[in-house]
C-alpha cells in the first residue's frame, strides 16, 4: 500500500466512510507498519461512523415551493424607489456635522471670554471703589495725610514695648 | 486567483438562471436544501428557525446571483451565506433572549434541561438505544463552539474538503484542520463511555436494572 493510499484510508476512517474491506486493509497495514499507527483507532473509526450516521434534520415537503413563491413575491412586489443620496446630500451631511462642531467650539470660547472679561471688570471695579473711598477720606479729613501711616508698625511696636516697661516699672515700685 | 469556474458542478445551472430561467433555481434549492437545513438546525437548534434561515439564504442567493463571479464554488458560497445568517440570528438571540416554548425542568444537579414531546410510536429496544445514542451525540455536538461545530458537520456530513470548509469559515486550511481535530477530541472525551465499550454505561445500567 502506498503512503498516499494510507492517507486516503485514514481520512475515510475519520469521515466514517470506511467499509469493512477498507477497514481490514487499514488495520492490516497498521499492524505491519506500527509507525503508521493511528492513536485510538477504534475510537476514531467509531466516532467517524457515529457522526456520519447521525440523522439529518428533516425538511418540509413544501420547502422548495415556499422559497420559489417567496422569490416570486419579491419580484412582483412593486419596488419603492429609494432616493439615492447625491453628492450634495453627502456634502451637506458632512457640513452639518462640521458646522455643529464649530458652533459648539465657538459657544465654549465665547463663554470663556465672557467669564474672563466679567472677572477682570469686577476686579477693576473693586480697585476703583477702593481708590474712590481713599479720595473721599482725603476730602473729609484733609489733615490726615497718608504719611501718618508710614511709621505705623513702629508706633504699634512702641506701644507694646511701653506696656512691657510699665509692667517692669510697676514691679520695681512695688518692690520699693 | 484561480477560479472555481471549471470545477464547479453548478456552473451550468447558475448560467441558466442568470439568463432568466428562474425555474432552474428550484433545482439548486432541491440540491442544497437538505445539507443547508441540516447545518442550520445544528447551529440554531430549532427546526422552524433552521427552515426560515435556509429560505432567507436561498432568497439572498437568488438576489445576489448576478454578483456571483465564480471565484469560489457555489456550494461554499451558499454555506457561507447560511452560516452568516445563522450567526446573525444567534447574536440577535443573545441580545433578546426569548422564552422557550418547550417545557423546561430542573435536573437533580440544578441544570435546566429541555423536555420535548415524544411523538414517536413504540419501537423496539435496540432502536431506542440507538436513538438515545444519537441524542447523546447531538448533545455533545451542541457543546462545541460554533466554528468547531460547523467545521465538523461540513467535514463529516457534507463531505466537504478542508479547503472548502476553510472558505466557509473564512480561515486557513491549517486552522480548519485544527478546528476539526479539537472538535473530535472534545467529542471523544464527551462520548468516552460509548466509544470505549460500544455502548452507553447508563444504557447497560438500565438494562441490568430491568433484568430480574
Amino acid at each position: 500500500m502506498s503512503k498516499n493510499e494510507l492517507e486516503k484510508l485514514k481520512e475515510l476512517a475519520l469521515r466514517g466512510l470506511l467499509d469493512d474491506e477498507k477497514e481490514r486493509r487499514l488495520r492490516m497495514y497498521i499492524e505491519t507498519d506500527p509507525s503508521c499507527a493511528i492513536p485510538d483507532i477504534d475510537k476514531e473509526i467509531l466516532l467517524g461512523k457515529l457522526l456520519r450516521n447521525l440523522p439529518k434534520a428533516p425538511v418540509s415537503s413544501n420547502f422548495t415551493a415556499r422559497v420559489m413563491s417567496e422569490i416570486e413575491r419579491l419580484e412582483t412586489e412593486p419596488v419603492i424607489p429609494i432616493a439615492r443620496p447625491t453628492v450634495l446630500d453627502w456634502l451637506l451631511e458632512r457640513l452639518v456635522y462640521k458646522v455643529a462642531a464649530i458652533a459648539v467650539i465657538l459657544v465654549l470660547l465665547g463663554f470663556c471670554y465672557f467669564s474672563y472679561t466679567a472677572s477682570k471688570n469686577a476686579k477693576l471695579a473693586n480697585k476703583i471703589s477702593e481708590l474712590s473711598r481713599i479720595a473721599l477720606l482725603e476730602d473729609k479729613e484733609p489733615k490726615i495725610a497718608v504719611e501718618i501711616f508710614k511709621d505705623f508698625d513702629v508706633i504699634q511696636n512702641l506701644n507694646q514695648q511701653s506696656a512691657f516697661v510699665d509692667t517692669e516699672l510697676l514691679a520695681a515700685l512695688k518692690a520699693n | 486567483m484561480q477560479t472555481a469556474k471549471n470545477s464547479d458542478p453548478d456552473i451550468a445551472l447558475i448560467l441558466e438562471i442568470k439568463k432568466g430561467k428562474k425555474e432552474v433555481f428550484a433545482v439548486l434549492i432541491d440540491k442544497y436544501k437538505k445539507p443547508l437545513i441540516n447545518l442550520l438546525f445544528r447551529l440554531v437548534h430549532d427546526q422552524t428557525e433552521a427552515e426560515d434561515l435556509a429560505q432567507a439564504t436561498f432568497v439572498q442567493v437568488y438576489k445576489s446571483l448576478d454578483k456571483f463571479n465564480f471565484s469560489s464554488r457555489f456550494s461554499t458560497w451558499i454555506f457561507t451565506i447560511a452560516r452568516n445568517l445563522a450567526l446573525n440570528e444567534l447574536r440577535r438571540r443573545s441580545r433578546h433572549p426569548a422564552d422557550s416554548m418547550e417545557l423546561e425542568v430542573e435536573s437533580d444537579e440544578g441544570i435546566i434541561i429541555h423536555q420535548y414531546e415524544d411523538k414517536r410510536s413504540p419501537v423496539p429496544c435496540d432502536h431506542l438505544i440507538k436513538e438515545e445514542l444519537f441524542k447523546k451525540v447531538e448533545e455533545a455536538l451542541s457543546k462545541l463552539p460554533e466554528n468547531q461545530r460547523t467545521a465538523i458537520i461540513l467535514f463529516q456530513q457534507e463531505d466537504m474538503s478542508y479547503e472548502e470548509i476553510a472558505e466557509v469559515l473564512g480561515c486557513s486550511v491549517s486552522a480548519t484542520k485544527s478546528l476539526i481535530h479539537r472538535a473530535r477530541e472534545t467529542l471523544k472525551a464527551i462520548l468516552k463511555p460509548y466509544l470505549q465499550t460500544g455502548q452507553w454505561e447508563e444504557d447497560k445500567h438500565l438494562k441490568n436494572k430491568k433484568e430480574p
